[in-house]
């Protein structure tokens, strides 16, 4: 049986008045890719503009690993939804 | 105590400036300041900062013994303070200067605010 | 007055004269800076006049928020009678102008008449003469500005016009600090138009504050939240380059002219090869944190350039399919030296590439060049020749809707602009809010007043319903920004709280005035800019807000919006619905209520006299 992916995800400006949240920990089967991560904690991929892992900026199809922090950082801020 | 500069990380802002005019004098006027961006965009494509390193040569030189450590700083008294400017031209960083309409000279009394506000870690405060 | 110099700058070309006024209270009271101030000069100071022509203004605004201890505070506003589109014009940078203005003592500078010669301004505090520029003059707009730096010193904060500007191209910009650019609506033109090459400013005073103890507290508090915001690194990093491979996958940057808004050449222009290929450091403008200007080198080409940011890495690269960044900041650099917007150089280019391949246009009229998408050479070559108004480029330098009107052939449906501005860099098929608001953006199809992309993926694209009131909240408050002239990015950007502008509102000028009342100065400004339209434009209205027919009947063809198309009947609702909030008549003209409802029932009077409105 795979260990499970405990993963801090971090909801920048407005995707976390969005979700109604500003943080969501999530644990994972199996390793997801960050648009699916995204997904999880509640967030559209759509209005995710860029993934941060652990500070270091990486594509939407970057699997994060146990115990990452995961930052989503929107196109806008303020005024976008 | 002094502020030392890592060149490469100034972006340019100038907060350091306003923030140094607001927390010494009260007053909104980055040219007010004890510490200086210059740009070499079209040279290195980086910004200069300059600071005093408190070498303590502008003491050596002041005729009237104005220029002493306190609180762990080479600082202006300005009571004592002549207006020979000497100290201005003696400084290798160029970090005296003498704001329009004032007489006496203003340096950095490393206080540290300029360097808790700027945003991109080019300064730090050592010593 | 605390938080303005108090002082406008009146400089009349015609005679080299320049006087001082004193800034008038009601006007500071009713229309607060920046913008606010430039938008009642022109309506006031312009009415009937050619925008190339002498009886004309050039306003350089700032405003409260300029030049005192909080972020970004320093974004001035050019402004004229728009000879792109005969509408109000203006144009925001960023820098240290709008700041340096106020310690020299001045909240604007009004520019009237023209010199007969090329003359630069030049301000030192009280000190200000007008003087000679004839050693500047055919110059490029960067090399001039470093000219007059190594001559002035490096105190002295300047903006220029580059050949583009001195040749009355319709949309040449106004370039200041080595790289930023007040780009839009040709008001370089109308600063070549005078023979202004140069303004240059130092100012010594302080900027007086009210409360200068409640200024540190909530500024130091808003540079920290900036600081330790674990996003402030992304920006350092990528700037607003970053946005490009975000809106490629959500099908809204533009490729080949507007055709779709997905570009498969994305990867060789994204960030990361910006950062590792070109971007040497990062750019501030005064007082911010966010640092998002990047500094970079093409050293194939021994150049340096300030970008390239969203709009001109979007309108030069996927819209012209430019799909290397060191083409992409080269063509960037040519535009910043020339003094041409690279909004509108990339859209007339992108145009011109359209009409060539589908022959439209042929090699008798690019005088022999081959003018294709993807093609670099091709640009700097038209862009240099729009610079000069040579050959081709006399036609172009006068903008995509009259380059469609002198070629035919139905490419009017595809030259893509509003009320004459070239558009910005937002695909906007599937995003119906984005596409009313580049229809009712009062200078033209501009994305900056209202930003609504994201509203329509969190809401729904399809929908029609809310996104009218979405547009014309943002039409406010993004524009307050302006009139208090400071950057919207530390908001828009890294969401700080609007609450700490409303604190720092009392702390600066001792003025207890709610957020609500200062939206409210920024509503004025909106529906003056449309009273101002309706009056210099005979039949100015409805018919002046649609977008090109392209959109409106065209499906996008490839990427994540592929299918999508606004038909003429769901623009008509967005329209409708955006009217009757406004309390503008079905024509889309202010009602005299409307406009008498926000203090402007001298406007009012005016078009009523004049029959514009009942």
């Amino acid at each position: 049986m795979a260990a499970s992916i405990r993963l801090r995800v971090k909801l920048g400006g407005n995707l976390a008045t969005l979700a109604g949240k500003a943080q969501a920990d999530l644990e994972l089967a199996e390793p997801l890719p960050l648009r699916e991560v995204a997904q999880r904690a509640g967030v559209s991929p759509q209005l995710v503009m860029l993934y941060a892992v652990n500070g270091t900026v990486r594509p939407a199809e970057y699997c994060p690993g146990e115990g990452d922090e995961v930052l989503l950082v929107p196109a806008v801020a303020g005024g976008g939804i | 105590m002094k502020v030392e500069v890592t060149h490469s990380l100034c972006s340019g802002c100038k907060l350091c400036q306003l923030t140094c005019s607001l927390y010494q004098f009260g007053e909104n006027n980055p040219k007010k300041a004890g510490i200086f961006v210059s740009s070499h965009l079209l040279g290195d494509g980086h910004y200069h900062v300059a600071v005093c390193d408190q070498c303590g040569d502008c003491a050596a030189v002041c005729p009237t013994g104005a220029i002493r450590v306190v609180d762990g700083a080479y600082q202006i008294d300005a009571e004592q303070c002549n207006w020979c400017q000497v100290c201005v031209h003696e400084c290798a960083q160029g970090a005296l200067v003498v704001p329009q309409g004032a007489r006496t000279p203003i340096k950095c009394t490393a206080c540290g605010e300029c360097v808790e506000l700027c945003p991109t870690g080019a300064l730090a405060l050592v010593g | 007055m605390n938080g303005y110099a108090g002082s406008i700058l009146r400089v009349d070309l015609s005679k080299g004269t320049a006087w001082s006024e004193p800034l008038d209270a009601k006007l500071a009271e009713d229309y607060i800076g920046g913008r606010g101030f430039a938008a009642r000069i022109i309506y006031d100071e312009t009415k009937g006049a050619d925008p190339l022509g002498p009886e004309n203004r050039l306003v350089l605004a700032s405003g409260p928020f300029a030049g005192v201890f909080l972020p970004a505070g320093s974004k001035a506003t050019f402004a004229a009678k728009s000879p792109a589109t005969g509408l109000y014009g203006d144009a925001n940078v960023g820098g240290h102008l709008a700041a340096e203005l106020k310690y020299a003592g001045y909240d604007a500078i009004v520019f009237q008449g023209a010199a007969e010669h090329p003359v630069y301004l030049h301000v030192d505090d009280d000190k200000v003469e007008v003087r000679d520029a004839s050693a500047l003059w055919g110059q490029g707009a960067i090399q001039a500005e470093v000219a007059l730096k190594e001559n002035l010193g490096e105190d002295f904060q300047i903006a220029t016009i580059g050949p583009a500007g001195e040749n009355l191209v319709k949309f040449a910009c106004i370039s200041h600090d080595i790289g930023r650019q007040a780009g839009r609506t040709g008001v370089g033109a109308v600063m070549g138009s005078k023979k202004l090459k140069a303004i240059a400013v130092r100012g010594s005073k302080s900027v007086p504050v009210a409360d200068v103890e409640a200024l540190k507290r909530v500024g130091r508090e808003m540079f920290l939240k900036i600081k330790h915001d674990p996003a402030l690194d992304v920006w350092h990093k990528y700037g607003l380059g970053s946005v490009c491979t975000w809106a490629n996958s959500i099908g809204a940057f533009p490729t080949r002219n507007f055709s779709s808004g997905y570009f498969e050449g994305i990867e060789g222009i994204d960030h990361h090869h910006m950062r590792e290929r070109i971007i040497v450091g990062n750019k501030a403008c005064f007082a911010c944190p966010m640092a998002c200007g990047k500094f970079s080198r093409v050293k194939e080409r021994g150049v340096w350039v300030e970008g390239p940011e969203y709009e001109t890495t979007a309108l030069i690269g996927g819209n012209c399919a430019i799909d290397r960044i060191e083409d992409v900041a080269y063509a960037n650099y040519l535009c910043d030296e020339l003094g041409l917007d690279t909004i509108s150089a990339g859209n007339v280019i992108g145009f011109t590439m359209e009409c060539f391949e589908k022959g439209v246009i042929d090699a008798s009229q690019t005088g022999g060049l081959a003018v294709r998408f993807g093609d670099v050479e091709a640009f700097a070559a038209l862009a240099n020749r729009i610079a000069r108004r040579e050959g081709i480029g006399a036609v172009l330098a006068d903008g995509v809707r009259h380059a469609a009107a002198v070629w035919g052939k139905g490419s009017e449906a595809y030259a893509i602009q509003i009320k004459g501005l070239e558009w910005s860099g937002y695909e906007s098929r599937g995003a119906p809010a984005m596409m009313l608001a580049y229809m009712t953006a009062d200078i033209g199809a501009h994305h900056n007043r209202a930003w609504a992309i994201t509203f329509d993926i969190a809401q729904g694209r399809e929908k029609v319903e809310g996104k009218a009131a979405k547009v014309i909240e943002l039409q406010h408050i993004r524009p307050l920004f302006d009139l208090l002239a400071a950057c919207r990015l530390p908001w828009v950007e890294m969401g700080l709280d609007l609450k700490y502008y409303a604190e720092l509102w009392p702390a600066v000028t001792g003025q207890d005035r709610s957020w609500e009342d200062l939206l409210r100065a920024s509503e004025r400004v909106y529906n003056l800019n449309r009273a101002y339209a309706a009056r210099e434009v005979p039949g100015f209205g409805r018919e002046h807000d649609y977008p090109p027919e392209r959109f409106s009947t065209t499906p996008v063809p490839t990427g994540a919006t592929q299918g999508h198309y606004i038909d003429r009947q769901k623009l008509d609702e967005l329209l409708d619905d955006y009217y009757g909030l406004r309390g503008w008549d079905a024509r889309g003209l202010p009602q005299a209520a409307t406009l008498r409802g926000l203090g402007l029932g001298d406007v009012a009077a005016e078009l009523v006299a004049l029959g514009r409105i009942d």
